[in-house]
């Protein structure tokens, strides 16, 4: 099922380099101001929409990207809850 | 001015250089790795493809095993000062930079550290068996210059690091001058880690350099602080670069240096080789043709740096007539007496080098050898 995520990663290098991988795969993603609730790990964050995260998981297996989690973000009143799934 | 100091640093820079640094320093302006705004990002994408092109350039899959430094001498005590244990046996040549040797040193006065040396022939060329002889002494670390500094004699620093592969021992090169020139693929090689300058051969800004390491290798970081990654933790990172990278990198710098990179990896090392042959041999040739003049590099095997001395001048004289004439050369140790007393110049005060660029001319060449003609007493 198709759903909005966020990958987080151990730092900027890992970030900027998925990022360009994600792009170079046809992955419709964003670089985006790492959200608080999830950790403080490294500034930016790997925003993914509309995505299913089987593509996502095995994308980043196949191009041995390193990466410290993947959420999905559930829009509820107004406000993003991150649930981790990986 | 006609510049022979590329040994020292490179002048002019690749074409864009200047412009790069000028462009981040207008215009981008932020730091890498700590906040997320727009300028952030674009400094981190500088940094970023800096690292990929380097990582393209030495045959790497995996560019954050490639650690910016801010010069040779860093990423060499990164990896003498991290890696050297107390009471470790260290191999090292008869004609290494003191960017080497004195952390070398440092280690031997402090930590009980064993350095044992082989010997080079009078062109500072390595005595292959006396090389042998002490790998049987079994060094846990060989230490070693892909070529001299001082003379430019090239080592067989390839074939040599696989005899000593073969011993077990950890092996460090010191790549400062011959990266930018000679082509040098690091993941196929018996290293365990490389360091070199940005701003030597590979044509980019004073203040870069950069260490390569293999997967497995493990050192200790030279500096400990904020990387803008594992904020939660007051305990350094163990991931890399992150580890080794601790406070604000030379970003202005490295946007020159990948300047300077897509500059020489567009033109290709063996074209630059070429070029650097070409202009070298005859610097030789003419110096060879005026009477009075010692030449203490080797006329083959060589990346373009030579030394010489006169009968006729002493070589403060010979520099400052030079420099008048509006030629840069340096004289002097060269930050390498090990070198200078293998090639017996240690006790007059070293030697004049000339070291010739890239983009260095013929007219140049010829220009310097009338001037030098026109100083020495006939």
């Amino acid at each position: 099922m198709k759903a909005d995520f966020i990958i987080t990663f151990l730092s900027s290098h890992h970030a900027i380099k998925a990022e360009k991988s994600f792009m170079t795969g046809k992955f419709a993603v964003e670089l985006i101001p790492t959200p608080r609730p999830i950790s403080s790990e490294c500034g930016f964050t790997l925003f993914a929409k509309n995505e299913i995260v089987e593509k996502i998981k095995d994308f980043l297996k196949q191009k041995k990207l390193s990466f410290a989690g993947i959420y999905k973000i559930e829009y509820s009143n107004g406000e993003k809850r991150y649930e981790k799934i990986d | 001015m006609i510049y022979l100091d590329n040994a020292a640093t490179s002048f002019p820079k690749a074409p864009g250089v200047p412009e790069a640094v000028f462009d981040f320093l207008k215009n981008v302006g932020a730091n890498y790795g700590r906040s997320s705004h727009s300028a952030a990002r674009k400094a981190g994408s500088i940094v970023f493809e800096t690292r990929e092109n380097l990582a393209q350039f030495f045959g790497m899959q995996d560019d954050s095993n490639i650690i910016f430094t801010a010069n040779a001498t860093e990423a060499l005590n990164l990896a003498i000062l991290g890696m050297v244990k107390p009471g470790e046996v260290v191999l090292t040549s008869s004609m290494e930079h003191n960017s080497v040797m004195r952390p070398l040193r440092y280690l031997e006065a402090t930590g009980n550290v064993k350095i044992l040396q082989f010997k080079s022939d009078k062109t500072g060329f390595p005595d292959l068996t006396d090389f042998e002889e002490q790998l049987k002494k079994s060094p846990c670390h060989l230490i070693f210059t892909a070529c001299s500094n001082v003379n430019g004699v090239i080592f067989p620093f390839q074939q040599m690091a696989l005899k000593a592969k073969e011993t077990g021992a950890n092996i460090i090169l010191d790549a400062s001058q011959i990266v930018g020139v000679l082509p040098f693929n690091f993941a196929d090689s018996a290293f365990e880690v490389v360091c070199f300058p940005g701003h030597k051969s590979l044509l980019g800004p004073t203040g870069t350099g950069a260490l390569l390491m293999k997967e497995n290798t493990a050192i200790r970081p030279l500096k400990f602080g904020g990387t803008g990654s594992r904020s939660d933790l007051e305990f350094q990172p163990d991931f890399r670069p992150d580890k080794y990278e601790s406070g604000t990198l030379n970003i202005a710098g490295l946007a020159g240096l990948n300047e300077s990179l897509k500059f020489i990896l567009k033109t290709g090392i063996e074209n630059i080789r070429a070029r650097k042959k070409i202009i070298s041999d005859l610097l030789l040739k003419e110096l060879s043709g005026i009477s009075g003049i010692n030449i203490l590099s080797p006329l083959g095997n060589q990346i373009g740096v030579i030394s010489i001395t006169s009968d006729e001048m002493n070589i403060s004289d010979l520099t400052y007539e030079l420099d008048k004439r509006d030629v840069a050369v340096r004289m002097g140790l060269h930050c390498a007496p090990a070198a200078h007393k293998t090639l017996g110049t240690f006790e007059q005060g070293g030697t004049v080098r000339f070291s010739p660029g890239y983009f260095t001319t013929e007219a140049e060449i010829l220009e310097v050898v009338k001037i030098m003609r026109e100083i020495l007493p006939k």
